[in-house]
């Protein structure tokens, strides 16, 4: 026994348990825990704990609005609705209204002076280092008023909206190229624009015929996220999606355009087999411009306006109507559908050099060289009806949605991608059913060099049945499947409000929004106490007004009736999640202020009597009587000493 | 050198150090602050902390922090640190006025317990009559312990500061004992004991 207990023995026994535990514990554990669990890509613990999805959702989604007017954010897998950022629209519960001069200032037609507080989102592109995500902006465009906005994610606000001069709306496809320095938008809906451009373009154009004309145009973005515009194109089409190439397509510029009919009614813009896939090189842009090839406009004197005749453009016929325009990660292929057909075009960029540099041409429009489709093509794939936006994941797909269809299609790509995925290129290897009709399509970084996968969200157009009845307008809604498998897994969804074009998903990591706010610099803070001055003379009345759990200081204020109130509302709160608002009774005026925010608002007292200001936010248990009072005292009774004095500090 | 004169200087060292960092901390946590719980630290020259986010929440129920201690406090306080800092230099050069050494820091901080626990009686308990919420009733905040308000507690404790005053004070103590030659307590290291035994530190008496 003795001998059969030697250390030797022991030795060997210990040793023998620790690597059968770690062997189990590695290799043989998994697989018996996994065939004893059934995958669930999706696991919710129960009961759900406290922050659960604070800690586990990897990625933020901006969501445009469509006309919304902004941006919705919610959090990736939980597909938890976090907030909406107001751009374009006012939205009081997000404190976002044109009472502060400022906003109102960014909503204002700088060439017309009027607010304009209608909008419609489209396509938000968020900003990139060497065409990956960097979590600092999310741009976003409105197409009806012809604007670009640049959202700061440390604030989840807008910080700038740029107006684009020379259109009267109806832009589409904007992009934000892979550094951040350029963006372009494109000009969809057709113009009639100002003589210099007609005559630069020397097109025949009829202000109630046309055909008429339209442009892109190219933003530039400093450093800081200012963005100015920079220069525009012009040519006899219009231009719907864009996307500014990386990679292989570096120095690109792509756009489609559906209408090369140049009609002016739906009937005729189906009227050629095909349309077009454009290619510009942007140096060439540059290079007019520096060449002074260039117009300006009355209304834009310091944008340079480029005729298409000056520029090094191309284009290839591409199915009929298209809608999807994206890049493949290396910035290889080009894919775009046919919304009218059931064909997707993949278009090898490196071929497209190639034909340029060979003159494989099949002739020529409008001056254009019209590349052959045979030698640039990778391929043609018949994959359904309706097809629209495509992505990319990090294996090697491209994920084409389909309207008419209601499903997404998964395609593995070919050349260096089949190293990937190693399966044959340009088929079908995988479907998935929506509810209803996919307008875009998401996958976290689907849209750069560094496509992060795992996930893609379908954002449809209709839900019909997929909800409780809740009248004839349908919400819309966005779908989330799994893509780390195939087939790929519907795990949720979410009910959300109308109407979403393109997304952005950022991962969690990058974005670092702040707990409070920061306006103004330290030297401010002198001013932030609480002050009231009368200018007789402009009629005037300033207020610095300090908002804090639970007073306004002042808190009674009296004004001459139809006097001008500019008020500088600043919240002294620190604390995380306390808001306060200012609202008064019977006046337009309502804003909101996040922790430690500036607000100036400006409004006339032209109301006499007693109106009360509270606060709109639950911010404490005094919250109702977080309240003060506005006195407007009625022409000819108002005598300087009702004026409202602060005691002294 | 001498162990009496190490620990006398240690001591100083200790006691000086101290007035670098809190004496005393409290924290409240509140269900409505998750994301971290307000402090309040008291050093001996001043007070820092959430003083601004505490009054939100503490006028609201008629206090104010820091509790009511009189400016001449920071005052008097770090310089009496500084007296025992020199006292114990006095120790180390003279080897003498070894048990006043020891002695006085335990009057200043039974003094200053005292008046700081008055101070947090005062502040349970003169609150402002024109506070919005008025359920609760006088309270008086332990110097040492837990105050519970509802859902709303508040810790209170010692901290660094007091811990290398402490610790100076031990010093000064330990060198006291060891000049009056006592015996040594039960514990301490037989050589030791063996030595005192054997007269070895004598000459240091």
């Amino acid at each position: 026994m003795k001998a059969l207990l030697s250390p030797k023995l022991v030795a060997a026994l210990l040793l023998g348990l620790l690597s059968g535990t770690v062997l189990f514990g590695l290799v043989l554990g998994p697989v018996v825990q996994g065939a004893a669990t059934p995958p669930n890509p999706y696991e919710r613990p129960y009961p759900m704990p406290h922050q659960f999805w604070a800690q586990n959702d990897e990625f933020y989604v901006f969501a445009s609005g469509g006309q919304q007017g902004g941006l919705y954010v919610y959090g990736v897998p939980s597909m938890k609705y976090l907030s909406e950022i107001p751009i374009f629209v006012e939205d009081q519960a997000w404190g976002w209204v044109a009472e502060d001069t400022e906003i109102r200032e960014m909503l204002t037609n700088p060439w017309t002076g009027k607010l304009i507080t209608r909008g419609d989102t489209h396509h938000p592109s968020a900003s990139k280092t060497n065409g990956v995500y960097d979590g600092r902006w999310v741009f976003i465009n409105d197409k009806q008023h012809a604007r670009i906005a640049r959202v700061d994610l440390d604030t989840f606000r807008t910080g700038q909206i740029l107006w684009i001069p020379n259109t009267t709306g109806g832009v589409h496809g904007f992009n934000v190229g892979p550094d951040t320095k350029l963006a372009v938008q494109n000009f969809e809906h057709e113009q009639y624009p100002e003589e210099a451009i007609r005559n630069h373009l020397g097109l025949d154009i009829d202000p109630i015929q046309g055909p008429y004309v339209a442009g892109v145009a190219g933003i530039k973005i400093a450093d800081d996220g200012t963005m100015s515009n920079a220069w525009q194109v012009w040519g006899p089409w219009h231009f719907d999606m864009a996307r500014i190439g990386w990679g292989t397509s570096d120095g690109w510029l792509i756009t489609t355009a559906y209408n090369t009919e140049r009609a002016t009614d739906p009937i005729g813009m189906f009227q050629r087999d095909q349309d077009y896939l454009f290619f510009w090189n942007i140096a060439s842009i540059e290079k007019a411009i520096a060449e002074k090839r260039y117009v300006t406009t009355q209304q834009a004197p310091d944008v340079p306006v480029v005729s298409w005749k000056d520029v090094e453009v191309y284009v290839t016929p591409i199915p009929l109507n298209p809608h999807g325009l994206d890049i493949s990660p290396t910035g290889s292929y080009i894919l775009t559908s046919g919304k009218a057909t059931t064909l997707v075009v993949a278009v090898d960029f490196g071929k497209v050099l190639q034909a340029i540099q060979q003159q494989k041409v099949i002739g020529e429009d409008y001056g254009v060289k019209v590349l052959d489709p045979d030698a640039v093509r990778a391929a043609t794939m018949d994959l359904g009806m309706g097809p629209t936006h495509i992505e990319f994941d990090d294996k090697g797909y491209a994920y084409v949605g389909f309207f008419v269809d209601s499903d997404i299609k998964k395609v593995p790509l070919g050349g260096s991608y089949q190293k990937l995925h190693g399966q044959t290129p340009w088929k079908v290897v995988d479907v998935l059913p929506t509810h209803y009709a996919v307008g875009h399509l998401v996958i976290p970084g689907g849209d750069t060099a560094m496509p992060y996968g795992k996930y893609i969200i379908s954002m449809n157009k209709l839900t019909k049945d997929t909800f409780l009845n809740h009248g004839p307008l349908k919400t819309e809604n966005h779908e989330l499947f799994t893509i780390g498998q195939t087939p790929a897994l519907m795990v949720d969804q979410m009910a959300l409000g109308p109407e979403t074009h393109y997304s952005q998903a950022l991962p969690v990591s990058l974005v670092k929004p702040r707990v409070l706010h920061s306006y103004g610099d330290a030297a401010s803070l002198t001013s932030r106490q609480p002050s009231v001055a009368y200018d007789y003379d402009a009629k005037e009345v300033r207020v610095t007004m300090s908002v804090v759990r639970s007073f306004f200081t002042p808190g009674v204020l009296t004004v001459p009736q139809g006097w001008t109130v500019k008020a500088r509302l600043i919240s002294g709160e620190t604390a995380m999640d306390i808001s306060h608002g200012f609202a008064l009774d019977a006046y337009n005026v309502t804003v909101s202020m996040d922790p430690g925010e500036v607000r100036d608002i400006e409004f006339v007292a032209d109301k006499a009597g007693v109106h009360w200001y509270y606060c709109i936010w639950f911010c404490s248990e005094l919250h109702m009587e977080m309240r003060g009072r506005m006195v407007v005292v009625p022409q000819g009774e108002w005598t300087p000493d009702m004026e409202t004095v602060l005691p002294s500090a | 050198m001498e162990k009496g004169r190490l620990l006398s200087l240690a001591a100083a060292v200790f006691l000086l150090a101290s007035l670098a960092f809190p004496y005393w901390t409290a924290k409240m946590n509140a269900p409505t602050y998750p994301e971290q719980d307000l402090v309040l630290h008291m050093y001996a020259f001043t007070y820092q902390g959430d003083i601004e986010e505490w009054n939100l929440v503490g006028r609201l129920v008629g206090v104010r922090v820091p509790p009511p201690i009189p400016d001449a406090f920071f005052l008097l306080f770090p310089a009496s640190v500084v007296v025992l800092v020199l006292l114990a230099l006095v120790v180390a050069a003279t080897r003498r006025l070894n048990i006043l050494a020891a002695v006085l820091p335990w009057a200043l901080m039974a003094v200053v317990l005292g008046w700081g626990q008055y101070s947090l009686y005062l502040f349970g308990h003169n609150l402002d009559p024109e506070r919005p919420l008025r359920y609760f009733d006088t309270f008086t905040p332990p110097i040492v312990g837990v105050l519970t308000l509802g859902k709303i507690k508040t810790y209170h404790y010692p901290d660094v500061g007091t811990l290398l005053f402490g610790i100076g004070t031990g010093l000064l103590v330990v060198n006291a004992w060891l000049q009056m030659g006592a015996p040594l307590p039960r514990g301490w290291p037989r050589k030791r004991n063996k030595d005192l035994l054997e007269g070895r530190y004598a000459s240091s008496g």
